[in-house]
């Protein structure tokens, strides 16, 4: 498994943050927004909540294969005298829990509990069966219990992260361009181009998302990559409706009509007066579906068409967990953090999404307070 | 009217001919027929004669748009584009391609079930989120105002599943109120479905109470409300008069084009409370990877969203003046 | 009942703002006897709209009454309870707004809601209430009033909706009737109307009416005492005539030399420096002192007292008649001398918009915006073209600077044809023509820098050799529009209306343009700030032999900066000629009643010819001469047959049949 891929996409993330944060900077509109957002408590709050989900993301990103040593230390080598690498890889997030990551327990324990969760039989010295709780091999080093397999469950949650970030973030980024690009000239030029866009978004937006997905994903297997690309593909709509439609507003302004009759060519009317102007509603838009994504992974994996059974989520979490809730003592600790953390990326993003609506585009305002 | 009415219904018509199209490419060219029967026929123990039986069996042993060894207009009849995706059109769905059975009857059997339980939510749903906006936007700019708006944040942000499994635990172990799962015939069988309605209700209820709270508030900021008011007339009047007729508008007709979606039921809840409507009829599917059955229904839940788009502008017809007379 | 009928004192209006509250109406004090209507008068911002709100306690969220009385018919308004003040709002106070569209509810019929305003003040049963409506439309003037109850607000034109608002306002015969800028919304012949309207019913119930406007003339013409406010404190009142004849506070006296009506026609309007300060900003002192051109050292640190003259004046002013206004106005220039030869010819233009219906898009009927219009524009010289809505005088401007498809005609640049030129061929001439539009907020990209948005005309035409020579030249345009250099990186919110407008000169004047097409310019601009602009065009055309096609509905406007005009009426031109001669003895009826319904700001009781009907949409123009509906003195080939044009000598034209070629051309009587 390489990780040349995830590292080049991390750097490259980070790479057009720091660029896009350099634009936003000189525009006063953006720094305005910022602002805004900064001032209101709740919504800075959850930016940095966000942040540090993205933090998690970025560090599970980043992987090698570290090299296999044996008892000395020294590194293994093969026929060829290379040295051996663990085919499985590590990325930084595992590395830096490792000692969650390394310790198994046998089955269930409750979160910071010494012991098991599940009795086991023993035979006492006496011939009678005796049942006990046997001590865990990490005491009390379970923030969040442990599963049926003895996984640590505190270090699931965690890996869980980078499938929503994935799903929610970085879905959109490879879609943004794509529908930002049709959109304006949907709405810009008019005429016949329009009525072939408009027919294609209409026709994909016409079929139930969730049967789309379903179909796509009955097709194309389980796996992150194809649920990142049928989501895209159902988002992209969305936005570029919202993109036709703010386009075909601007394309009314008197700045714009200016523009035209000074001679100024299409392509640079679209490029420096139309796009300036709608990107505060791809932003939103982002944002905004950013939520929606992450919830809708959980109900996609249960039902057998998410991620696969190799990939961490939030979602194997609640489905793996189902069964627990029926279980007498309940065993509630993995679905509670599934529910917790979820619910923790998604409620910092709504919140977000508010505020930056308020903030870049007052017309939107849903009348939070303030 | 009736010419718009035509007009948008004749709109509507390229759409669908598109969708049966992305989904015949889709299906068909993403997965051949070959590899169809290999994952049907379950990946190992197969040869090539076995996926030809398997092809002849369901109706599969053609090309899939053009037949070049055919006479005449047959090159284009005998394909799986016109014996398979064409009849779509038609309503004629076939039949499945796991164990034969007819899918409309199979569809047509669903039905009930599913609208049994979708139905109530629908009208639930709609009358408390809107009673709930309008009494929220009565109290604007209130303590409680915001911490109902927060709240509606909050349940926003809760996947579905968690309202389904808190929901069954709450109700169904802790409480005792309802039937953990199945279902009934009947009016006997009311009580299996008013967990999944209670449930489903309160899983959209945060979404949509922010919704209709929105499209309140913005008509109250307008100018015939201070007319209103100048008028003399009270807050109350106000709101539940002039602000309610004309928020309805929106707020209706983003609820009218889920109707006929209303057949379809709700996949997560009907096979978690194990209804055998259509939900779980495509959940089931998926398990067993029945393409046609997938295929049927997404062409059954597009004509019916489609319908739904259609039936948003005969409603704005009724309800909105400036459509009907303007 | 003695004593004034409404009496406001000491008020002040606060609002809450995050620094703590902003008063935005201060010390605000005056009186309204019974039958009479006094008028509220004063540039954007200034608080006469609050001022109006706070009488009947519709203040929006966020502002409140924090000092002072509002007395009406002896109670004082403000220490009300709500039921009480509910039973006094459409009752005994009425309101009628700007906006008729938004203010009438869009989903009730107009039946429904006036008697919704006569049962909740009457208890009177529906039947009763229905007729009584019906009455009242009736007396309002709308035309098939029965049927008219039945309608929604949208099926009616803007006249008849703000009929529909006054007739709502006066259902239950109230005393006052507040009514906030009624007719800034609607059309100059529809204006006159309804103020007529308006003093028909004061007079027939005695009812009074506080009348709220930025326009003097209309105060001069419906007024009896005036109100004068400037940043939220009234600055002089006093009764009508005595205030226009002999203003007191500088502020007033300089508005009435921005007027244009008032102004040397050709000449430059006086004007105020500087712009309203912001609420927040208001001097220790008077208010006005960073303008005034008498204001001395106390002026700055002590607030004004309001002084007493005889027949009730009142003002806020520390050196009244303070000598001579030093006002930048010369004497006046002639007007412009025409260059050589035309520089813009129009030839039988025709523009044509398909009536798009939803769905896939098929035309359903035409507008005919512009049918068949012939202008000529020398060099150097202004052309006024006014009209009306919808007469398609912006549609003009739009098809010769090509932003509009045009059907039929020709467009000469100095013997050019630019209709049918490609896109790359047309390039080249776009600059040479360029445009000025009316709305100052969105006539600049708010994502650029006002001094980016000047380069991209430069770079686009490849003016300039360079960048630094090109930013070189910013700055120069700038200076000669009046702004600084340094404010070539600001983004256009941080500049006013005013300013705004003379970016977009400089925008223009970038390219070095031969001809400008100004669309209504001026026309959201307050008064002081459109005197400022004014001037400015007529300097630019001096210096740079600018030739101006001035679209406007202002005729004040015409008559101070045009030498010729034109008057268009349903996409046709109707008149034609120097300005002075079509102004003085129009020849076309329409111009006739154009000119008798604008308000004069000199009350000159000359006789006024009140239209009936309203302006007609041009999607379905009716045969033969296009205002043979509303003319009154349509003859029988007027509706069948389009009359030809008929010349008076010196360029002055006209398309009426009364001057046709077998009748003998008279002056309308």
């Amino acid at each position: 498994m390489g990780y040349a891929l995830d590292n080049a996409m991390v750097l490259s993330l980070f790479c057009g943050a720091v660029w896009a944060g350099r634009r936003m900077r000189r525009s006063p509109l953006w720094r305005r927004a910022v602002e805004a957002v900064a001032r209101r408590r709740l919504a800075a709050a959850s930016s940095w909540v966000l942040a540090l989900y993205a933090a998690v993301a970025a560090l599970d990103s980043i992987g090698w294969h570290p090299v296999l040593r044996d008892e000395g230390g020294r590194p293994l080598r093969d026929a060829a005298g290379r040295a051996v690498r663990d085919h499985r890889g590590v990325t930084a997030l595992d590395w830096l829990l490792t000692p969650l990551r390394e310790t198994r327990e046998k089955t269930y324990s409750a979160p910071f509990a010494r012991r098991q969760f599940i009795p086991e039989y023993r035979r006492r010295p006496d011939g009678a069966l005796e049942r006990v709780h046997p001590p865990l091999r990490a005491p009390a080093r379970h923030p969040l219990g442990t599963d049926r397999v003895g996984e640590d469950v505190l270090y699931q949650a965690l890996k869980g992260v980078r499938t929503g970030m994935l799903l929610g973030l970085v879905t959109t980024l490879i879609v943004v361009p794509f529908a930002l690009v049709l959109g304006v000239v949907a709405g810009y030029l008019g005429g016949w181009v329009d009525d072939v866009i408009q027919y294609v978004y209409s026709v994909l937006a016409s079929i139930p998302t969730v049967l789309l997905v379903i179909a796509f994903m009955v097709l194309f297997g389980r796996g992150l990559p194809q649920l990142c690309a049928i989501m895209g593909l159902t988002s992209w709509t969305g936005m570029c409706r919202v993109v036709r439609g703010e386009t075909m507003k601007l394309r009314e302004m008197d700045f714009v009509r200016a523009a035209e009759a000074m001679g100024v060519s299409r392509a640079r009317i679209l490029l420096r007066h139309i796009v300036p102007n709608v990107f505060h509603l791809v932003v939103i838009t982002t944002v905004l579906g950013f939520s929606g994504r992450v919830l809708a992974e959980a109900a996609l994996t249960y039902l057998g068409i998410g991620v696969g059974v190799d990939t961490y989520s939030w979602g194997r979490m609640i489905n793996d967990a189902r069964q627990e809730l029926a279980r007498d003592p309940v065993i509630w600790w993995k679905l509670a953090s599934a529910f917790a953390f979820m619910v923790g990326m998604v409620l910092p993003a709504n919140v977000l999404g508010d505020a930056l609506r308020d903030a870049l585009d007052p017309r939107l305002r849903t009348g939070e307070a303030g | 009217m009736m010419a718009y009415l035509a007009r948008r219904l004749a709109y509507l018509l390229p759409i669908l001919l598109g969708v049966n199209l992305l989904t015949f490419g889709l299906f068909f060219f993403v997965h051949g027929p070959d590899s169809m029967a290999r994952t049907i026929l379950g990946e190992r123990h197969v040869d090539a004669e076995m996926i030809e039986r398997w092809k002849r069996e369901h109706g599969y042993d053609l090309p899939r748009l053009w037949n070049p060894s055919a006479r005449g207009v047959e090159k284009l009849t005998r394909t799986i584009f016109w014996q398979k995706n064409v009849p779509l059109m038609a309503l004629e769905f076939g039949r499945s391609d796991f164990d034969n059975h007819a899918i409309a009857e199979a569809i047509r059997a669903r039905m009930g079930p599913s609208l049994k339980v979708t139905v109530p939510m629908f009208m639930v749903s709609l009358v408390t989120t809107v009673v709930l906006a309008m009494w929220i936007a009565f109290h604007r700019n209130t303590p409680l105002d915001a911490a109902v708006l927060v709240l509606c944040v909050v349940l926003m942000s809760i996947s579905t599943l968690f309202y389904i499994i808190g929901g069954q635990y709450l109700f169904a172990r802790l409480l005792r109120w309802f039937p953990f799962s199945g279902y009934g015939e009947g009016w006997a069988g009311a009580r299996f479905v008013l967990m999944p309605v209670l449930i489903g209700v309160l899983a959209g209820m945060g979404g949509q109470i922010r919704y209709n709270r929105t499209v309140f508030l913005e008509e109250i900021h307008r100018d015939y409300i201070r007319t209103a008011r100048a008028k003399g007339l009270g807050e109350g009047a106000v709101l539940f008069r002039h602000a309610l007729k004309n928020a309805m508008i929106p707020i209706l007709t983003s609820v009218v084009v889920t109707i006929p979606f209303l057949i379809m039921g709700n996949l997560l809840l009907e096979n978690f409370f194990g209804i055998p409507g259509l939900g779980s009829y495509v959940v089931d599917a998926i398990q067993k990877q029945d393409f046609a059955v997938v295929r049927a229904m997404v062409y059954l839940g597009t004509l019916l969203y489609v319908a739904g788009l259609w039936l948003v502008d005969v409603a704005y017809t009724l309800v909105d003046p400036r459509v009907r007379l303007g | 009942m003695s004593g004034p009928l409404l009496q406001v004192r000491d008020l002040r209006i606060e609002f809450a703002t995050r620094t703590g509250p902003v008063a935005v109406v201060e010390d605000a004090a005056f009186d309204i006897d019974a039958g009479e209507t006094v008028s509220l008068v004063g540039e954007s911002g200034c608080g006469k709209t609050l001022t109006a709100l706070s009488i009947l306690g519709l203040l929006p969220v966020g502002a409140r009454v924090a000092a002072g009385s509002i007395r009406f018919e002896g109670r004082d308004l403000l220490g009300l309870p709500p039921a009480e003040m509910r039973r006094i709002r459409g009752n005994r106070i009425a309101m009628i707004f700007q906006e008729p569209m938004t203010s009438l509810n869009p989903v009730f019929t107009i039946g429904t809601q006036i008697i919704e305003t006569i049962r909740l003040h009457q208890r009177i049963p529906v039947a009763a209430a229905r007729r009584l409506a019906a009455e009242l439309l009736d007396r309002v003037g709308m035309p098939d009033p029965v049927r008219r109850l039945g309608e929604y607000p949208h099926q009616l034109s803007g006249g008849m909706r703000q009929r529909a608002m006054i007739a709502m306002a006066i259902a239950c015969r109230p005393r006052l009737l507040l009514a906030d800028e009624p007719t800034t919304a609607l059309d100059v012949t529809v204006q006159a109307q309804v103020f007529e309207l308006l003093r028909s019913l004061a007079a027939e119930s005695g009812m009074s009416i506080l009348l709220i406007t930025h326009d003097l003339a209309v105060v001069g013409e419906n007024a009896r005492r005036v109100a004068v406010m400037y940043a939220g404190q009234i600055v002089e009142v006093g009764e009508r005539a005595d205030l226009f004849r002999a203003p007191v506070h500088p502020y007033t006296r300089l508005l009435f030399r921005a007027i244009p009506a008032r102004g040397e026609p050709g000449g430059r309007l006086a004007t105020i420096e500087g712009q309203v300060p912001p609420p927040t900003a208001y001097a220790r002192g008077c208010r006005f002192v960073n303008r005034c051109p008498v204001a001395r050292e106390e002026c700055a640190d002590q607030p004004p007292p309001v002084r007493s003259r005889p027949h009730g004046r009142r003002f806020r002013c520390w050196h009244p008649d303070g000598g001579q206004l030093r006002v930048h106005a010369s004497a006046g220039q002639p007007p412009q001398p025409a260059r050589a030869g035309p520089v813009l010819e129009v030839t039988g233009l025709q523009v044509y918009f398909p009536v798009r219906r939803a769905g896939w898009g098929r035309s359903a009927g035409v507008v005919r915006a512009v049918d068949g219009v012939d202008l000529v524009i020398a060099g150097g010289e202004t052309l006024a073209l006014v009209g009306e809505s919808g007469c398609g005088k912006t549609t003009v401007g739009h098809a010769i600077v090509g932003l509009a498809p045009v059907r039929a005609g020709s467009i000469r640049l100095k013997g050019t044809d630019l209709v049918g030129m490609s896109r790359r061929r047309l390039r080249p001439f776009r600059r040479r023509i360029q445009m000025i539009f009316q709305d100052p907020q969105s006539s600049l990209d708010p994502r650029m820098t006002i001094g980016d948005a000047i380069l991209e005309g430069m770079e686009t035409h490849g003016i300039g050799a360079n960048r630094s020579q090109r930013l070189e030249r910013v700055g120069r345009l700038l200076e000669r529009v009046g702004l600084r250099r340094e404010m070539a990186g600001r983004y256009p919110h941080e500049f006013s209306g005013g300013q705004r407008q003379r970016v977009c000169l400089a925008r223009a004047l970038a390219v070095e343009p031969e001809v400008l097409i100004c669309d209504e310019a001026t026309s959201s601009l307050d008064v002081s700030v459109q005197a400022q602009v004014l001037n400015l065009l007529t300097d630019l055309q001096a210096e740079f032999g600018l030739a101006y096609l001035f679209i406007t509905h202002d005729l004040a406007v015409v008559r101070h900066l045009a030498r010729r005009v034109a008057v268009m009426y349903l996409g046709r031109i109707v008149e034609q000629g120097p300005a002075g001669a079509v102004l003085a003895a129009p020849r076309h009826p329409y111009t006739e009643a154009l000119l008798s319904a604008v308000p004069s700001v000199d009350g000159d009781g000359r006789r006024r010819i009140v239209l009936s009907g309203d302006v007609p949409s041009p999607v379905n123009p009716p045969p033969g001469c296009p205002f043979h509906p509303r003319c009154p003195r349509a003859m029988a080939i007027c509706r069948s047959v389009a009359p030809p044009r008929a010349d008076f000598g010196g360029g002055h034209t006209a398309a009426c049949w009364l001057h046709g070629p077998d009748s003998t051309p008279n002056a309308p009587g």
